[in-house]
């Protein structure tokens, strides 16, 4: 795939991101309904508005995650936070937690200490002697999420009655009755952690020599390490803990994201971040008006139109090859 | 010796020893033929609405085996679970059912490994109240309570046609908060909702739902039949929904709606009397 300048990227993407948003606005049942300003204004549009920031966050995760641990497989699944926070969020609705945490709702608030938790406990576990190499930090969170992946399918086990609302969760969903209190839990996740990420942009881009490398050309790589797992599992949180598990973006858009416009991360992270909200907004547009009453699972969406472009995405790298 | 040991293996291994006093044949909601020894004595009941229509036709004594989530009525607590949603099938086994009893589409899986077993199952399915009231008439005949089914249903089908209740308030019923999950009228809930007088602003069965289309459809009357009382006021729209404006959110107890059993009656008048309410 031939590069793109990245100012034309972001040229192309910022109005996209406001066409996607407006384009959510049109979105929905209005045949059978009337349309109000409360319609419009209330819940459509804040709709769009948390796909894009959810995108834009799971976006911001996997780009943060892959230059992080060098590797294009790392996304917040893989790093443990994504079911860090399911473990949360499923905990709270199997156990009947309904006190709020934050001033957040239950599942949302767990969710929320989940994620971090399981970012902190990957970290915690990694750290020898002071140091955290990358690849032990990478494994510990798998190992993580998958202890935590398989305390979900316990808890479920355990908790038929109220599986709908688990599965809904695990499968990830934008349809909402409160899109504007979700949009204020998502936006200072993002601002905070995108925040961090473009500080340590220049940063990012020297780990990709080598951590030995980075370390010998002046980064202070541990702490590097601590803010970058940090930011990129609160990201995460804040997508996961509103609209559940949305995979594929987070791996994917980064990936797609850096054939593009390349590794420099201080271009890469803002096309990402554009490009996960562009993608998602889009994917909850399409699975409104397939589905305008019944809401379709988001995750599934975004795997299924996902998927097959990245096949063909690998395989015209292949074909050069 | 040996052969003593060979008996005493055959006779554990064998099923009841002793011989039923009849073996009757019953027509399940599948329209299944199930032979079952008659009457039973030992009835297990795998979800929580059959084991509510077991003790309601008084065939509480019989029933042997029930699951940990039947909590209705508070004697059924005490009965040996034979699981929750999964069944043991061990315990199962050790407590010799003479049938099973179940709603077959909700429980396809165990229900179907259950008969696989040799067990005899009979599924009762009610979606709506004459289902309901059939039910008990047939759980009665099966266990031998056939007079005692005949009265609640009787009784009950008499509340129903006290009710009988002329169209009013346009209703958005929700019994889970998180996904948005309601029922049109083609669900017992609804089938409730629809003899109180209210007329659903959806079609169909259970189902989950958008929000949007909650907004657009500006029900008169809300009721809320989950344990989940606030955070409301955060959803889109709400303080200008007609119901919201008019206060007629109502928070009802989720236990007279969420089963198909005579507590639904409850459910019933209680609707009825929320629908015939004048907005203040």
């Amino acid at each position: 795939m031939k590069r793109i300048p990245s100012l034309v990227a972001l040229g192309v993407l910022i109005p996209a991101a406001a066409g996607a948003i407006a384009l959510s606005i049109f979105a929905g049942e209005t045949l059978t309904g009337k349309l109000t300003r409360d319609i419009v204004l209330d819940y459509r549009l804040p709709r769009g508005i948390l796909a894009f920031l959810v995108g834009a966050s799971l976006g911001a995760s996997g780009v943060c995650f892959q230059g992080l641990f060098r590797n294009s497989l790392a996304d917040p699944f893989v790093v443990g936070v994504s079911s860090g926070a399911a473990l949360g969020a499923v905990a709270s609705i199997v156990l009947g937690v309904e006190t709020t945490v934050f001033g957040l709702a239950p599942a949302t608030g767990c969710a929320f200490v989940g994620a971090t938790g399981a970012a902190f406990l990957a970290y915690a576990v990694a750290r020898v002697r002071g140091r955290v190499p990358v690849t032990t930090l990478l494994l510990a969170g798998s190992a993580i999420g998958s202890f935590a992946g398989a305390m979900v399918s316990i808890l479920i086990l355990f908790n038929s009655p109220r599986w709908s609302e688990v599965v809904t969760w695990l499968m990830g969903t934008m349809a909402h009755p409160d899109p504007w209190a979700r949009v204020k839990v998502v936006v200072p996740c993002l601002i905070a952690s995108a925040g961090v990420m473009v500080i340590h942009a220049r940063d990012l881009n020297l780990m990709l020599l080598g951590e030995e490398s980075a370390r010998q050309l002046g980064v202070e790589t541990e702490r590097l390490k601590i803010f970058l797992l940090g930011a990129g599992a609160l990201a995460a949180a804040g997508a996961v803990a509103t609209c559940g598990m949305i995979g594929f973006v987070g791996l994917i858009v980064p990936h797609v994201c850096r054939r593009l416009v390349g590794p420099d991360h201080r271009m890469l992270l803002p096309v990402t971040v554009l490009a996960g909200g562009v993608l998602l907004t889009l994917a909850d547009v399409a699975a409104r008006m397939v589905s305008p009453q019944f809401p379709l699972p988001i995750g599934a969406v975004t795997a299924l139109a996902g998927a097959p472009f990245f096949v063909y995405i690998l395989r015209q790298r292949s074909a050069k090859m | 010796m040996k052969r003593l040991l060979l008996l005493v293996l055959l006779v554990g291994c064998s099923k009841p020893a002793e011989p039923p006093a009849a073996t009757r044949e019953f027509v399940d909601s599948r329209g299944k033929t199930v032979k079952v020894a008659w009457p039973p004595k030992r009835i297990v009941s795998i979800i929580p609405s059959t084991t509510e229509l077991l003790y309601a036709v008084g065939a509480g004594p019989q029933v042997a085996g029930v699951t940990t989530y039947c909590d209705y009525p508070p004697e059924a607590k005490s009965k040996p679970k034979v699981g929750d949603i999964v069944v043991d099938y061990e315990r199962l086994a050790a407590l010799k059912p003479d049938v099973v009893v179940t709603s077959f589409s909700t429980t396809r899986k165990t229900s179907t490994e259950i008969e696989s077993k040799g067990y005899a199952l009979y599924s009762v399915e009610p979606h709506t109240f004459e289902e309901i009231i059939g039910s008990l008439r047939k759980l009665g005949a099966l266990t031998g309570h056939e007079a005692e089914g005949e009265k609640v249903a009787a009784s009950l089908e008499a509340r129903v046609k006290a009710v009988a209740a002329a169209p009013g308030p346009t209703v958005y019923i929700e019994h889970s908060p998180e996904p948005l999950g309601t029922t049109g009228p083609d669900s017992y809930m609804g089938d409730a909702v629809r003899r109180a007088g209210g007329r659903n602003i959806f079609d169909g069965g259970w189902r989950l739902i958008d929000w949007e289309a909650v907004m657009s459809r500006d029900p008169e009357v809300i009721l809320i039949a989950h344990d989940r009382k606030t955070g409301y006021e955060k959803r889109a729209g709400w303080a200008n929904l007609r119901a919201v404006k008019n206060k007629r959110v109502y928070f009802v107890a989720k236990e007279n709606y969420m089963y198909p059993t005579p507590r639904l009656a409850d459910g019933l008048e209680e609707a009825a009397r929320i629908f015939r309410e004048k907005n203040p």
